[in-house]
């Protein structure tokens, strides 16, 4: 399903004179998961607020599933779940009392639906207590059955696995998985750069309400054209490789040599060394954490450590 | 989420007819939150006390019983007088409170993103609010009247052994009954649309309670200040402008429909002399612009909350 689910047009936000959103065009298929980035203060939530209807645009505008929100949210929000920020719920209620609170906002829906999205998340047996004495990661598991109750075709995460224990980070990725695979759409702002690059299919990264890239995951961590070898004398196999035009970029990184091939195999590189009589121990290619493509992208020239 | 069901297992049951909001399942919605409110049972639990302790002492006492086996219409009057006062008065403070609270809980808590994300409308939210709070107000009422009937029912059969005298009461003191109870009816939705207009404004539990508790109080006390002011400066428009506070109309308003027999305002009157229409007419202009005042406000602000 390649149809756009989520669109921003040329979307924009003014608070005041500050622009918190600038011109952004984001378009989010249908059964992909799709990390939004960027650091605090970059423009994700106020996006995720103009997305769902929260505030209104200064400019542009959102579509979700082909109408616009502002003037057919009635409509098409109730095919949307959405977490924005913190977990907000009732904490005077119980966590059944929670999900039925929102499920009769939605015209009512079945107990046995209520049991179901409880059992998802793991809060059967809490679901009679106030949820003023649930942890920061029950209240997030709650907020989340809240957000499944509508069975949504899209899912808005702002931030899904705050306050989640390894083990329910853990969970929370295969959940969004199964609900991927199942055909639903996962829109996820997230802070923590290594659960997207292993959840999310492709990643915008937005930096002072700009959009900065977007881009498949594995597109944006793939290396360019570098390999990593382990040697008994890197100094010796960087003079060799430097002498061609190829290998003008190699370098030492933590005593290992870091350079391009002649031919762009990883092989052809070895054999090159090899014939000079350097042999290598292994070799890798070269691949880019999200969170180094991340700082690359959204910290000011001269202040990256 | 150690006790998370396997995703997939559930996903399959997650296809299912896709709720819409409906602004019947919002008044539930809203049923429940009061009802879910320990302070709302607290208050009650202070009405039911208060009550109690003011009935034993209105039907208490040879004066009272005299004034029954002699003038029954004078007795039933200051029964009628005595209960309209206590109700307005402790229905007042409970339909503010729970009003301001349950509106102002939305934005403190957050909740209100999670209720707009849904594609619940802002007007339609706030329209379900009201109707809750009227459906609340008025079950406390016909509670009420329960009680006080009984209550006086047990009485007049426990003095005079009969309840002849009072169903042998003119036409008048039906009337009049009918016209207190629509002045209770009137002073709850003026209570409500303040309480709601002070949460709508402040969005804040503390100022929605507090501004809303404060208006009545404060304009009583205006009044004072105002006759001080007309002593103090021999200017009539303090006076003139006092005759347009909304405590004191309201105090006023049982009083100047009730021209057969005079009635006594438990609180502060307008300085001067109004009558009926005037009183409908400031009650019905505050009431209007309470009621608009929400309605812009909510329609238009952005939620940031």
């Amino acid at each position: 399903m390649n149809t756009a689910v989520l669109t921003t047009h040329a979307l924009s936000k003014m608070y005041g004179s500050r622009q918190a959103v600038k011109d952004l065009n984001l378009e989010v298929r249908g059964g992909e998961v799709f990390g939004f980035l960027g650091p605090n203060g970059a423009g994700k939530t106020t996006t995720i607020r103009m997305a769902l209807g929260l505030i209104r645009p200064t400019e542009g505008r959102v579509e979700i599933l082909g109408s616009d929100v502002l003037t057919d949210g009635a409509r098409v929000l109730p095919r949307v779940g959405a977490i924005v920020e913190t977990p907000a719920l009732y904490g005077y209620l119980s966590g059944r009392n929670n999900l039925k609170a929102f499920a009769h906002m939605l015209g009512g829906l079945p107990d046995s639906r209520l049991d179901e999205v409880l059992d998802l998340v793991g809060l059967a047996a809490r679901q009679k207590d106030k949820v003023r004495s649930y942890s920061t990661g029950m209240k997030g598991r709650l907020a989340l059955a809240v957000a499944l109750l509508n069975d949504p075709e899209l899912l808005i995460l702002d931030e899904p696995a705050n306050g989640l224990d390894p083990a329910g980070i853990v969970e929370m990725r295969d959940l969004l998985r199964g609900l991927a695979a199942s055909g639903k759409t996962v829109f996820i702002s997230s802070h923590v750069l290594a659960e997207v690059q292993q959840i999310c299919d492709r990643v915008a990264i937005i930096n002072l309400g700009e959009l900065v890239r977007v881009a498949p995951v594995a597109e944006l961590v793939a290396g360019e054209g570098e390999f990593v070898l382990t040697l008994d004398d890197p100094a010796l196999a960087l003079e060799l490789v430097r002498r061609h035009g190829w290998g003008r970029t190699a370098r030492i990184e933590d005593g290992a040599l870091v350079a391009r091939s002649p031919s762009g195999r990883g092989r052809d590189l070895v054999h090159f060394l090899a014939q000079a009589g350097v042999w290598a121990d292994s070799v890798e290619g070269r691949q880019h954490s999200l969170e180094e493509i991340f700082l690359s992208l959204t910290t000011p020239i001269g202040t990256a450590s | 989420m150690s006790t998370v069901a396997e995703p997939s297992a559930v996903l399959s049951a997650l296809a299912r007819p896709r709720p819409r909001p409906s602004f019947a399942g919002a008044v539930r919605s809203e049923l429940l939150k009061i009802r879910g409110q320990a302070l709302t049972w607290i208050l009650i639990a202070a009405l039911v006390a208060v009550s109690a302790v003011t009935l034993g002492s209105v039907v208490s006492g040879d004066q009272v019983r005299n004034l029954l086996a002699h003038d029954p219409r004078s007795f039933y009057f200051n029964y009628l007088q005595a209960i309209l006062t206590l109700f307005n008065t402790m229905s007042g403070v409970l339909l503010l409170i729970v009003s301001s609270r349950l509106v102002s809980l939305e934005y403190s808590g957050g909740t209100i993103r999670t209720v707009l994300a849904r594609g619940t409308g802002r007007l339609h939210l706030l329209g379900a609010q009201l109707v809750a709070l009227a459906i609340s107000g008025l079950v406390v009422l016909a509670a009420f009247i329960a009680v006080c009937a009984a209550t006086l029912y047990a009485v007049v059969v426990a003095w005079q052994g009969s309840f002849t005298p009072i169903t042998s009461l003119p036409q008048v003191a039906w009337t009049d009954t009918w016209i207190n109870l629509l002045v209770a009816l009137v002073s709850m939705a003026v209570c409500i649309l303040l309480g709601t207009t002070a949460a709508v404004v402040g969005r804040s539990v503390a100022f929605g309670v507090g501004a809303a508790l404060a208006f009545f109080p404060a304009d009583n006390f205006g009044t004072v200040v105002m006759a001080l002011a007309n002593r103090l400066t021999n200017q009539d428009v303090w006076l003139q402008v006092n005759q347009y506070f909304l405590g004191p109309t309201l105090n006023q308003l049982a009083a100047s429909i009730q021209t057969d027999h005079a009635v006594r305002a438990a609180f502060a009157t307008p300085l001067v002399k109004v009558d009926a229409a005037h009183c409908w007419i400031v009650i019905g202009v505050y009431s209007f612009v309470f009621l608009a005042a929400s309605v812009v406000l909510t329609w238009r602000r952005d939620v940031l909350h």
